[in-house]
């Protein structure tokens, strides 16, 4: 594991050995693979972007005949200004919906919306089952799908949706519990 | 009865303009403030290097969202 360095590429889905710090971290604790949903299963909401550039770009031609120059140039500011905080918005999501294998646990930060987190965390001792799942064409074509964590009966169970490398993620897992 | 119309198309669509302009760009506003709070709150939990980014990128939504809601109540 330890010679699959990347720390230096923190904006990867599939992250060994990564160079940061998240919050409760214990001193003796270190992360060893940082995961995020897969760049392609965002590819909806980049299209959505470039679908309301071209709905802006035609309101144009539309409202030009109605409103004033100044009324077009301060929609068009307001348009790109909503529209580059919808595509910030999704991409600050991908990149803090998190999971992090570290030494000692499992963690799980999904930020939902504006104002909702959860954070579920497992120690490794807890996990009792691991499964990866891929499953679809582009699954299969890019290699990505879900990993599904279970712990005893009545735990918590963690999933991370749509990672890169699910059986790669699962290995590193089980290698860890073998410690 | 053209007398007795207070606005003419004209002025009925500014004051449209005016008051929706001055609704949206408000809630935009908003919504920039706490997205600008909850980015915060993401860096607190996963801190990164290149957190600067982030928050600029945060910053300049803000600062456009300000921008945009004064351009509203001056026009």
């Amino acid at each position: 594991m330890g010679k699959n360095k990347n720390n230096n590429q923190l904006f990867l889905s599939f992250c060994l050995n990564p160079d940061f710090h998240f919050d409760g971290q214990d001193v003796d604790e270190h992360p060893i693979l940082l995961l995020r949903a897969h760049p392609i299963s965002q590819i909806p909401w980049l299209i959505n972007g470039l679908f309301f550039l071209f709905f802006l770009f035609f309101l144009n031609f539309f409202l030009s005949k109605y409103l004033k120059f100044y009324q077009m140039i301060f929609i068009n500011f307001f348009g790109l200004s909503l529209i580059f905080s919808y595509l910030c918005f999704n991409f600050f999501h991908w990149f803090f919906n998190v999971g992090i294998i570290t030494n000692k646990r499992i963690l799980d930060i999904d930020f939902y919306g504006l104002v909702y987190k959860e954070t579920t965390i497992i120690t490794l001792d807890k996990v009792e089952d691991i499964t990866a799942k891929v499953g679809g064409f582009f699954s299969s074509f890019f290699d990505y799908g879900s990993i599904f964590i279970q712990t005893a009966a009545t735990e918590t169970n963690l999933e991370f949706i749509n990672i890169p490398k699910p059986q790669q993620a699962a290995k590193i897992i089980n290698q860890l519990l073998k410690r | 009865m053209n007398n007795w119309l207070i606005f003419d198309n004209k002025e009925i669509i500014f004051l449209f303009f005016k008051s929706f302009s001055l609704v949206f760009t408000f809630l935009y506003l908003v919504f920039c403030v706490i997205n600008f709070q909850q980015t915060k709150i993401m860096l607190k939990v996963v801190q990164i290097k290149q957190s600067k980014i982030f928050v600029f990128l945060a910053g300049i939504q803000l600062v456009f969202s300000i921008f945009l809601f004064l351009m509203a109540f001056f026009l």
